[in-house]
């Protein structure tokens, strides 16, 4: 039986103006994500990961706008809520984890302050109340010596120990959706697995919804529920963990994956075939945004509407050759 | 940190020394026979023989090295010589004129942090707005202004047009008002400017996306963590304008006849008083260094990073 | 939005630079040809004529000689702005020298050039400068020398960092490996990639030595009666200025009206640089 999703995002589109007008990021992007459940996002750097991150927190940068779409969260729109509402729901709600935690915190404030202010910000506790929260929270991070942890400054911790602090911030608000914005990319291996464990009790234990933003298919293999894979700005295939993995249909994914699990000799050769140039964003207007990098391209990628194929069911693809 | 203090503290020992060298070949740099010019500033012939007991008497036969430490000796135990004008000990009439000068800075310091830190603050929020031009050209005149212009313009339209403040001397704190705020009219554009660039640079950091991400109100944002970080090298700004001052104070003293060292300097200049020149450079010299090794202990203390690492 | 603001923009820095360059270029005309457009003889004392308001003969009146301030104005150009680029000159000739030298020797000439720096720069400029117009004497020649021997350690840093920055880059290597003699490398490669910034920094800071020798003028050490020099015409006011505001109003107001116009025009032209480089 299927529940009521928690966020549900409806033909998103971003541009971001730069001196040569306006570039279009993301593309009629849509996603639904379902309390404890975690919804996988996969694409290269450049693909518009983070700026559709950025847009459900409404915190896109000064130069980024939502052209169009929906963003609902429970019953609230996010895109049109008032700023001090939003403010709320931030944190406390929807909850996010930067991708570089060493440079996520200010350098001249303890992780006390940081922890306390966030707690203040939402619940109305004293600063005794929340540092004993703060305590509490960093401990079931494994975190040694929570204590002397909350005195620290960021730049006295590891990059590992301020990723575990971040996730003990966000539980310790109890949000129902975390956005976790390549949470391992900074991270080595050992510490990679502990975020990992760390997020996988998140959503067992409080019930988050978590939408994992990842560049490493390893880290969405071993999270995910469903996976979207994003390229040039558009959802290109969308499916069930498994689903994705045995059965890839568009060719970005296929490289993806092949990319990342075992390479034969065969593959490497149509590895070789894909282009390495980035995709010029601004010049596509019906063409698949894969067409210069993909090796079955022709004619017909040139002036294909981009419409998604259901090819089984919840398995969605955007290629005119997975008909 | 304390070992940062002693590093600071070490490095100070040649500054301070070749400071002290060069102000004492800066009283050799005399066109003439230094014995000539003081006999002649104190008013007796310069026959022959004169000259050669005062060049017994000052030491001046001897080799210059000597001579140098024999100075130097005599500096560390504060004695700097005696004026040729008013034949006191130069170190007691610099003590005498240091207290206006130390008035005089504070008060400029304290106009240039109430007035440049808010308006830094506000065109850095502001950017691009009518504010933020404003106090561009608010930075502009400040940084292009003739000091002594400047001074002399505040004393004829609020001095002598609408009579609101004394116009010379030193008394009351009116008196203050005038001086101090000319020799600080120079200092606030640039440290305006420093505080909103680097504002503008922070603002810009992911800890602020992150402290949005959290909820943190904006004002809370720009309060506790934009402006604590930025205010960091401002405070290095600040405390290059106080050295700096000492300089400006020159000029600002003689405008407004405020009796401090700037103008105990200038008096001594015009009478050809030597030791009172060299005593001047050289106190003086060792207060900028003081204030700049002040700054950097009190910027080495605000920011952890220095505090906790010793300065990496 | 955004383009239209940044089109503003440069449009206005392209305006304030129009502005900026023709007020400097309209003060070296005035200089060069102060004889030409002075209506008197600047030095002429008349002490029948003193004090005397704008009048057909005397445009902005006289002074308490009975000078004409106008003409003395048009001349203290000639003195102002000409010490001020020949104090310049001086001190760019030495700067460059000695940073390039020290910069690119590296090494021991490196480490006692920066440990003078050091010293000299533990010194408060503007003071130095005084005690030495003070020992030296009061007088241009003095003057000059006097900022010159202060002030040129802190080009010399500048663009001995300038240098360090550019020696290793791969077009200084290359001439290296290819057995360029030195002072070839130094001439053809590595002075023409920092001349732009020396510019830039040569135009950003003719205000602030502008100001300084006025100010020493202002002071009285600086060039002596009669000739005619900004500063010191705001000293020869002191006594007269309650009654006489325009003694002072005039050389004070062309003073900041020149020093701006180099402020604006030397940061105009660090972003139009800039804009270059990106």
């Amino acid at each position: 039986m299927r529940q009521q999703p928690l966020l549900i995002v409806d033909n998103l589109n971003v541009a971001v103006s730069t001196p040569h007008g306006m570039n279009h990021t993301v593309h009629n992007v849509n996603l639904k994500l379902e309390a404890g459940k975690v919804l996988g996002l996969v694409g290269e750097s450049g693909s518009g990961k983070t700026m559709t991150c950025m847009s459900l927190l409404n915190l896109l940068p000064e130069k980024a706008e939502v052209m169009q779409g929906n963003i609902k969260f429970k019953d609230i729109d996010l895109l049109n809520c008032p700023t001090e509402d939003m403010r709320k729901v931030r944190g406390s709600e929807i909850a996010l984890i930067m991708q570089n935690p060493m440079i996520a915190f200010n350098p001249v404030r303890t992780i006390e302050r940081h922890f306390i202010e966030t707690l203040r910000t939402h619940l109305t506790v004293t600063k005794r109340q929340a540092r004993k929260i703060a305590v509490d929270f960093l401990g079931e991070m494994d975190l040694p010596n929570p204590e002397s942890v909350l005195k620290q400054y960021p730049f006295q911790l590891s990059g590992g120990m301020l990723q575990r602090v971040m996730i003990a911030i966000t539980m310790s608000l109890n949000p129902s959706v975390l956005i976790a914005d390549e949470p391992t990319t900074a991270l080595d291996a050992t510490n990679q697995l502990q975020v990992l464990k760390q997020l996988d009790k998140l959503r067992k234990e409080y019930n988050t919804g978590i939408l994992l933003v990842s560049h490493d298919l390893g880290v969405i293999a071993q999270l995910a529920d469903e996976v979207a894979v994003m390229y040039g700005g558009y959802i290109v295939e969308q499916a069930p963990v498994l689903e994705l993995f045995n059965h890839p249909k568009h060719p970005y994914t296929r490289v993806l994956l092949e990319s990342r699990l075992g390479l034969t000799r065969r593959k490497m050769k149509s590895e070789k075939q894909v282009n390495v140039s980035r995709p010029n964003l601004i010049h596509s207007e019906n063409a698949c945004p894969f067409i210069e990098r993909c090796g079955d391209a022709d004619h017909t990628c040139l002036s294909y509407n981009l419409e998604f194929i259901e090819y089984k069911k919840d398995h969605l693809v955007r290629c005119v050759k997975s008909r | 940190m304390g070992w940062f203090i002693i590093k600071r503290l070490t490095s100070l020992i040649p500054i301070l020394l070749g400071i002290s060298l060069i102000t004492f070949i800066l009283l050799h740099l005399i066109p003439g026979d230094p014995a000539v010019a003081y006999l002649r500033m104190s008013h007796i012939p310069p026959t022959d023989e004169a000259v050669a007991a005062l060049r017994l008497e000052l030491g001046l036969n001897k080799p210059l090295y000597i001579q140098y430490f024999e100075w130097l000796g005599n500096v560390m135990q504060l004695d700097l010589g005696m004026s040729y004008v008013s034949k006191n000990a130069v170190w007691d009439e610099m003590l005498l004129h240091l207290v206006p000068t130390i008035q005089l800075t504070f008060a400029a310091l304290i106009f240039i942090v109430v007035i440049s830190l808010p308006m830094g603050m506000i065109s850095a929020i502001y950017k691009g707005k009518w504010v933020d031009q404003f106090s561009r050209v608010v930075a502009f005149v400040s940084v292009s202004m003739p000091t002594f212009w400047f001074g002399f313009l505040l004393i004829y339209f609020l001095s002598v047009k609408l009579d609101l403040f004394p116009v010379l001397g030193r008394g009351t704190l009116a008196h203050l008002v005038l001086p101090s705020l000319t020799l600080a009219f120079g200092y606030i554009g640039t440290n305006m400017r420093l505080l909103r660039a680097s504002m503008l640079e922070n603002l810009n950091e992911p800890f602020v996306v992150y402290a949005r991400a959290r909820g943190v109100s904006e004002r809370r944002i720009v309060s506790r963590h934009v402006l604590k970080k930025s205010l960091l090298p401002v405070v290095t700004g600040l405390g290059m304008s106080l050295g700096n001052m000492l300089g400006g104070a020159v000029i600002v003293e003689t405008i407004f006849a405020w009796p401090g060292m700037g103008q105990l300097f200038v008096s001594s200049i015009i009478n050809q008083d030597y030791p009172m020149i060299q005593g001047c450079v050289l106190f003086m010299s060792v207060i900028f260094v003081v204030c700049n090794l002040f700054v950097d202990l009190t910027y080495s203390f605000l920011d952890p990073r220095i505090r906790l690492e010793g300065g990496k | 939005m955004r383009q239209i603001q940044n089109m503003k923009r440069k449009l206005l820095s392209h305006k304030l630079m129009m502005i900026s360059s023709s007020i400097i270029f309209f003060m070296i005309v005035l200089a060069l040809f102060a004889s030409f457009f002075a209506p008197n003889d600047p030095n002429l004392v008349d002490i029948a004529q003193k004090l005397h308001g704008p009048s057909s003969q005397f445009p902005l009146g006289t002074d308490h000689l009975g000078r004409c301030i106008l003409s003395r104005l048009i001349f203290g150009t000639q003195t102002s702005l000409g010490t001020a680029f020949l104090v310049m000159g001086l001190m760019m000739m030495i700067s460059i020298s000695l940073g390039i030298f020290a910069g690119y020797t590296g090494g021991k000439v490196d480490y006692i050039f920066m440990r003078i720096c050091d010293i000299l720069m533990a010194f408060p400029s503007f003071l130095l400068s005084l005690a030495l117009v003070g020992i030296l004497g009061p007088g241009l020649v003095n003057l000059i020398l006097a900022m010159v021997l202060v002030q040129w350690v802190f080009y010399a840093r500048v663009i001995r960092g300038m240098v360090l920055s550019v020696k290793e880059q791969n077009f200084v290597l290359a001439a290296k490996i290819c057995g360029t003699p030195k002072l070839v490398i130094i001439i053809k490669h590595i002075l023409p990639a920092i001349i732009s910034q020396v510019v830039v920094l040569i135009f950003m800071d003719i205000g602030g030595i502008i100001l300084a020798i006025s100010s020493l003028s202002f002071l009285g050490l600086g060039i002596q009666p009669p000739e005619a020099e900004w500063g010191m015409m705001i000293n020869d006011s002191k006594p007269f200025f309650r009654n006489y505001p325009s003694l002072m109003l005039y050389p004070g107001m062309i003073i900041f009206i020149v020093v701006i116009a180099f402020n604006l025009f030397g940061e105009a032209l660090r972003d139009a640089l800039h804009i270059k480089k990106e």
